[in-house]
């Protein structure tokens, strides 16, 4: 029966793969979390294979994009656009459903939804983002993110990290605070970072940023280093682990961020936290003692709970990166082996890539690539390629990156929302 | 100025294809269909930043399969470039960049 299926749809196009060609009712792919990662894998499905029923369940009519949000913390960008609707896939026949997913049962194969709904799927893709590990930096809880905001989910905390930044005095103390691997955005702290200092130096010269660093070592770390000398030397300071940056404590109340031997009084205070994936990845029983999701790499489908497939930053994907970039991609990747396990194809391992620039002033940037295989039961970085924007850059390398980066950021929020 | 002319002649059918069947209709040795094929999946790596709007990045839709393999191959035989597309095009096999411009490069504007 399979072989004569195989051999039948060797003759056929694309389009006449999915089970509805042979009088079954559309095979239903549930896609949780419209962010980079969910949005590409549900406009994907229903490009390379339109007889899926395909659905998207995001909480939020509008995604507001993590990225280019340092800059509008930095005074140079309007949040305006940050924001995106879910008009593409809803032009490319990708239903969508508002709702907050509750529950999900691998088991039975259904969503549960926040006002009770049910929903079935034949396979799930969860693309759940991040949430913060509350607590896990003492002294760090919800409450505590009003005065001290993370600004780690684009929105509301933007917003209120760049209210406080423009409201600081002249002369004031930003203590920012960097988390231990992994968590979203490697090089995001130190962009922002940048871009906080730009603002400093411009608007509000006698004041200072301190970066308290729970590690030494940080993606383009040289890069970094190097712009914060030739552009801020006298605004931003970053004490690493081993220089006791590593925060132990901090007090939302006195607005006190202490380290092992000294404690700091902070105007503005943003903390990055410590991360874990999603909540609603913790439900659907995909996420491991880590906190984040274990996948088998060329599938995308969770080690832990057959049927459900995890992409973006809920996954142990390393040495890809928590990014943007990787979860849209990891989205396409994911939609074509979910298309092939429907058409009772195995999964096929690929190349994946990823690419993230980050911002050092407002017309400079640098960049970090990298370029994965998955075939070997885990992602590996291929030896010799990828690497940073170089040291020494050629004449107007730094700006050319910078326009890199405008015309990347408008072409994969087209491709997952417009 | 080199990398820069490269860099312009790289682009996106990826993105383009949305409203058709990127890459040829003719299935592969496993019965799937060209967008579920590994040159599918390869090719996906480029359309994230390759779009027909770009200003910087260069756009692939107008291209030839032939201008996107060469494009791809000279950014993997120079050994000192720097730029993005250097350091990601030395990850890929000649097969690999063979497949990348066959898919892309089928895309017809």
């Amino acid at each position: 029966m399979r072989l004569d299926r195989r051999a039948l749809l060797a003759g056929l196009p694309a389009a006449a793969f999915a089970p509805a060609a042979f009088g079954q009712t559309a095979a239903k792919v549930a896609v949780i979390g419209g962010g980079f990662g969910g949005a590409t894998a549900a406009r994907t499905l229903k490009r390379i294979a339109p007889e899926l029923d395909v659905t998207l369940i995001e909480a939020n009519a509008e995604y507001l994009a993590c990225p280019f949000s340092n800059l509008v913390l930095g005074g140079l960008r309007d949040m305006a656009g940050q924001r995106f609707a879910y008009a593409g896939p809803a032009r490319d026949g990708v239903h969508l459903v508002q709702a907050r997913a509750e529950a999900v049962d691998a088991a039975a194969k259904t969503i549960t939804l926040a006002d009770g709904a049910a929903l079935s799927y034949d396979r799930l893709i969860l693309s759940p983002g991040v949430d913060i590990r509350w607590g896990a930096l003492a002294g760090y809880d919800e409450a505590a993110a009003e005065p001290m905001p993370h600004a780690w989910k684009a929105g509301p905390q933007t917003a209120l990290l760049r209210r406080q930044l423009n409201a600081m005095a002249d002369g004031g103390l930003v203590v920012m605070t960097a988390p231990r691997a992994p968590y979203r955005c490697p090089p995001g702290p130190y962009e922002r970072a940048s871009l906080i200092a730009h603002y400093l130096k411009t608007e509000k010269p006698a004041s200072k940023l301190l970066i308290l660093d729970a590690k030494d070592d940080f993606s383009k770390k040289p890069l970094f280093l190097q712009a914060w000398s030739e552009l801020y030397p006298d605004t931003l300071e970053w004490r690493g682990a081993s220089a006791d940056g590593r925060v132990s404590r901090v007090d939302p109340q006195t607005m006190t961020i202490e380290t092992d031997f000294e404690a700091f009084q902070a105007d503005v205070a943003n903390i990055i936290p410590p991360q874990k994936a999603s909540a609603i990845a913790e439900r659907a029983g995909v996420a491991d003692a880590t906190g984040w999701c274990p996948i088998d790499a060329v599938s995308f489908e969770s080690t832990l709970q057959p049927g459900v497939h995890v992409i973006g930053d809920a996954t142990i994907a390393a040495p890809m990166p928590k990014s943007a970039f990787s979860a849209n991609l990891q989205g396409k990747i994911c939609a074509i082996q979910v298309a092939r396990l429907l058409a009772d194809l195995p999964a096929e391992p690929t190349l994946l890539a990823n690419t993230c620039y980050s911002f050092v002033a407002p017309d400079a940037a640098v960049s970090v690539s990298g370029v994965y295989a998955n075939g070997a039961g885990a992602f590996a970085e291929i030896p010799g390629a990828g690497g940073v924007s170089p040291l020494i850059p050629e004449p107007g390398g730094r700006a050319e990156e910078a326009a890199q980066a405008r015309d990347w950021y408008a072409a994969i929020t087209a491709e997952a929302f417009g | 100025m080199i990398v820069r002319r490269l860099t312009a002649a790289i682009s996106v059918a990826f993105v383009a294809g949305c409203g058709g069947e990127p890459g040829d209709a003719a299935p592969r040795a496993d019965g799937a269909p060209s967008s579920l094929s590994r040159a599918a999946s390869l090719a996906a790596a480029c359309s994230g930043c390759h779009a027909a709007t770009n200003e910087s990045i260069a756009r692939l839709d107008d291209l030839s399969a032939e201008a996107i393999a060469a494009a791809l191959a000279e950014y993997k035989a120079d050994a000192v470039g720097t730029s993005v597309m250097h350091r990601l095009a030395r990850g890929y096999a000649d097969a690999d960049i063979a497949l990348i411009a066959e898919y892309l490069g089928a895309e017809e504007p």
